[in-house]
């Protein structure tokens, strides 16, 4: 009797053992995924790295201060890579378009976007448009230069060619265009006079405004722009706080900020990106002048 | 002794306190002048570099100001509406982009223009941003379009502060707003390191100049400096410069060391003036400067830090360490002489207490003298002159040799020619000579024996062993062998030991010697009668009657039986004469007591200086010869 209460207890003993292992394990595991306390952040290719980096810094620093972690910055000088580095893992989180998202998301399954920033009439919508300066005249009879802003980006070659088609009846590959890198050099290059049409990103155009530039053509509302994870990175549970912390972000804080930051955040709309029918294949990587 | 030891260690403590302090602020000040030094070129350069961005400032500015177009523009844009203002502004822009990047590329960070009323017009480096007033947050954007006035100087903005040059821009007479150059640190931070090579200069701003100042979401763009908390600095993450401080692993050092340290920063910045911070690290000597920045209230509004190496620091450690090393051990060598010392002179003076109670306890008189002077002398020579001290002998003398009594029996200063070689020529005598009297305190002559040694160069130790009771003696012994026993007249010893000195002293100032030969008449007769006892008597009787009649120097010598030698010092044969006859005629009135009446027969010569004195004695004998032969009782001179 005595001799089957050992024998009880010593199994006991190791089944407790083994649970142990196994939980030490565990969480070893969950404490490796959830320590990531640096995320490295690629923000668009907008303007200037630096500038780029500016719009962010307010962001960042709110996420340092309430989920203890760092941003370091990877700063790319393109869309192509951003993708190279999320498949790579150098990069955790990135700032994307709908057009390089879904580029990504086509030979990346671990790209998630989690949250899209809302635009100056408080919908997470864009538009791409074709401005120029209001006292240049379009010459068809000459050469239209177009400045375009990178061959993923979605105000790029896939939207101007698009507006330029329908709104100006303009066949872009009969014209001269050239990719500037970014929106705002698009949009300056434009100001400047070295370029007759500038696509860009609704919302940039906009400010231009200040200056003389004109938007003469609007797309349809686009999937907004968007902060889109790398879930080979990180954990569920740091992507799922990291949207619940973003998502909730107070107004008289986010207020504050500048730029894209300054309006708030919304969850993503998967079914926004399915209305983008994009083939890669037809978008030039380079331009033709 | 051990007072003495204290005192002596407790004045070389207070020594070495004294010239360490001196070490310690002479090094203080060699530091502080390296340190103002190196502080003034570094102003010196900023002050330069400004200087230089403000003649291109200027030059930028008369560039725009014959720029027509441009300045047609802003006439209009002062009168437009809002979307005619638009328009005039990327017509401004296009016209001047070109200069803006030239601008750029000369590190000039902001090219900005104000309306009148101080709103943005048009910022070229954030084009799309404007509208917005500076007039309240800028005072230069206020002095140029209120007062109408130039101004430069570091300003905080809206976006970045930098070092601003602001023109009023005033065309046909017309106010049309300003225009600002402004540098961004950056553009400074490279020119100091083209001028003065350095580990990295920094931009650290006070917090009214910069994050007050600021857009609300420009916040981030500084964040709190680690060396004070009233100071910001540029986001690492936007500021190259900052950026590459950050990455610099010496600064980095130092910046901890300041932040550990905040005692020594915190007062001194505080004071809102230019100071520097020499400090060591893991031996390697740096240098901090922090240079005051003012803006264009002239308010302290930033410190440009510069981090440099110093290694003159270390240097000065060095060499004060080295002086340091030096008087320790010049300070622990003096101790340890004075160690020395003390015990030496503690030994010395010992041993003269010994000395001193020995030579106290002598029986002879001791002395230390050069010759002239008296440096010692002992209990005896005290009690011998019945003086306490030295010095009271050396109120009346110079020399124990004052105090020689001119005996001729004696040595004494009378015998030398130059009585300062006294010393020398008592040396050279035999013991015998080397002897001289003094007179105590008990007005007694003293006679002592007199022995040199050298002490040490020209010292010499005289020592004066008191021989008066064996000099008495021996006198009395030398008396005795001079001196004929039955009559005491001297004898014929005395006769060949003095006669020498006595023809030197008897012919010395004209007088002459004469030499007299005495006889007792017919004494063979008295012998023969009264027996010799009587003729003994006889010879005594005589003697005595001789000396009552002779004078004080003439000398009676025994010459053998009943012969007798007189001496005499005369001026003339004729005063001879007279003394012999005086002399004859009192031996012949005397009545002896058995005999009755004896004479005398004289036979006498005179000294003929330079003769042989047996050529004298030859011719009394001669003399007396006649005497007796001519029927005596009489007295013949030849």
């Amino acid at each position: 009797m005595l001799f089957t209460l050992f024998t009880i207890n010593a199994v006991f003993d190791r089944i407790d053992s083994m649970k142990r292992i196994y939980l030490f394990i565990v969480a070893v595991s969950l404490y490796t995924l959830q320590a990531k306390d640096t995320l490295y952040f690629a923000p668009l290719p907008l303007n200037k790295g630096v500038q780029n980096i500016e719009e962010f810094l307010p962001l960042n620093s709110y996420l340092k201060k309430n989920l203890q972690i760092n941003v370091k910055y990877i700063y790319k000088q393109d869309y192509a890579d951003i993708i190279k580095g999320f498949k790579n893992s150098s990069i955790d989180i990135a700032y994307l378009g709908p057009l390089p998202y879904i580029y990504l998301k086509n030979s990346c399954k671990h790209a998630m976007p989690i949250v899209t920033f809302k635009q100056a009439n408080g919908k997470s919508n864009y538009q791409c448009v074709l401005s120029k300066f209001k006292e240049d005249t379009i010459d068809r009879s000459q050469t239209i230069k177009i400045a375009l802003t990178q061959p993923l980006s979605t105000c790029g070659y896939y939207m101007s060619n698009i507006l330029l088609k329908n709104s100006l009846d303009i066949n872009i590959s009969q014209q001269g265009y050239k990719y500037t890198m970014s929106h705002t050099n698009a949009l300056i290059k434009t100001l400047e006079g070295e370029f007759d049409i500038a696509g860009a990103k609704d919302t940039i155009a906009k400010q231009y405004e200040s200056l003389g530039m004109e938007v003469i053509a609007k797309s349809n509302a686009l999937p907004g722009f968007s902060l889109v994870v790398n879930t080979k990175t990180l954990s569920p549970e740091q992507i799922n706080q990291l949207q619940k912390t973003l998502l909730a972000i107070p107004y008289s804080t986010y207020k504050l900020w500048g730029g894209i930051t300054s309006r708030g955040m919304v969850k993503p709309s998967p079914k926004e990106y399915e209305q983008l029918k994009v083939d890669f294949s037809t978008i030039p990587f380079y331009g033709n002048m | 002794m051990k007072k003495q030891f204290i005192l002596s260690a407790f004045l070389l403590f207070v020594l070495a306190y004294i010239v360490y302090e001196f070490l310690h602020k002479s090094k203080r000040n060699d530091v502080m002048r390296f340190t103002n030094k190196s502080l003034q070129m570094i102003k010196i350069s900023y002050i330069s570099i400004l200087n230089t961005y403000k003649i291109s400032a200027q030059k930028d500015m008369n560039h725009l100001l014959e720029n027509k177009d441009v300045m047609e523009l802003l006439k209009k844009f002062k009168y437009a509406s809002q979307s005619e203002k638009n328009l005039i502004r990327g017509k401004i822009y296009r016209l001047l982009y070109k200069q803006y990047n030239t601008m750029r590329n000369l590190n000039i960070r902001q090219f900005h223009f104000h309306t009148p009323e101080g709103k943005s017009l048009l910022r070229f480096h954030k084009p799309h941003r404007s509208g917005d007033s500076l007039m309240d947050i800028r005072e230069s954007i206020r002095v140029a379009n209120i007062l109408k006035e130039k101004i430069s100087g570091f300003e905080g903005g809206k976006v970045y502060p930098g070092f601003r040059y602001v023109f009023p821009i005033l065309y046909q007479g017309e106010h049309l707003g300003s225009v600002e150059f402004s540098i961004a640190f950056e553009s400074i931070e490279k020119e100091l390191n083209n001028v003065l090579p350095s580990l990295g200069y920094q931009l650290i701003l006070s917090k009214r100049e910069s994050y007050n100042k600021v857009f609300d979401w420009h916040k981030d763009y500084f964040i709190k400096s680690i060396i004070s908390q009233e100071y910001y600095i540029e986001n690492p993450e936007i500021s190259l410069v900052t950026k590459k401080l950050q990455n610099n692993p010496t600064v980095k050092k130092l910046e901890e060391y300041i932040r550990t340290h905040t005692d020594i920063i915190n007062s001194k910045i505080e004071t809102k003036q230019s100071f520097s911070l020499p400090i060591v690290l893991d031996h390697i000597g740096y240098m901090i400067h922090f240079i005051d920045i003012k803006n264009t209230k002239n308010i302290h509004s930033a410190y440009i830090v510069a981090y440099s190496n110093f290694n003159e620091l270390i240097d000065i450690n060095r060499k004060y360490t080295i002086f340091c090393i030096l008087l320790s051990t010049a300070i622990f060598l003096i101790f340890f002489l004075i160690v020395i010392v003390s015990r030496q002179l503690h030994t010395l003076s010992f041993q003269k207490e010994n000395l001193q109670h020995l030579l106290d306890e002598q029986e002879n008189i001791v002395i230390l003298s050069s010759g002239e002077l008296i440096t010692y002398a002992n209990q005896k020579f005290f009690d011998f002159f019945n003086i306490k001290s030295l010095n009271e002998f050396l109120v009346e003398y110079k020399c124990v040799c004052e105090k020689f009594i001119e005996d001729d029996r004696f040595f004494h200063l009378g015998k030398l020619e130059d009585p300062k070689d006294w010393v020398q020529a008592i040396r050279l005598l035999p013991k015998s000579k080397s002897i001289v009297a003094m007179m105590g305190e008990d007005l007694q002559l003293h006679s002592f024996s007199l022995s040199i040694s050298i002490y040490e160069h020209n010292i010499y130790i005289l020592s004066f062993s008191d021989i008066s009771a064996t000099m008495i003696e021996q006198m009395k012994l030398r008396e005795k062998t001079l001196h004929d026993t039955l009559t005491n007249t001297y004898n014929r010893e005395y006769f060949e030991q003095n006669i020498k000195q006595i023809k030197i002293d008897y012919t010395k100032t004209g007088n002459q010697l004469a030499l007299c030969m005495l006889d007792i008449d017919f004494f063979k007769k008295v012998n023969d009668t009264y027996g010799h006892d009587i003729g003994d008597k006889v010879l005594i009787e005589l003697v005595d009657t001789i000396n009552r009649f002779s004078r004080k120097e003439d000398i009676l010598i025994r010459w053998g039986g009943e012969e007798f030698i007189m001496i005499f010092k005369i001026h003339s044969q004729e005063a001879l004469a007279l003394v012999l006859e005086n002399l004859r005629q009192a031996i012949e009135k005397h009545l002896f007591k058995r005999v009755k009446n004896i004479t005398c027969s004289l036979g006498c010569s005179i000294y003929i200086p330079n003769e042989a004195i047996e050529n004298t004695i030859k011719r009394a004998d001669e003399a007396l010869y006649r005497a007796k032969d001519s029927g005596r009782n009489r007295i013949i001179i030849l």
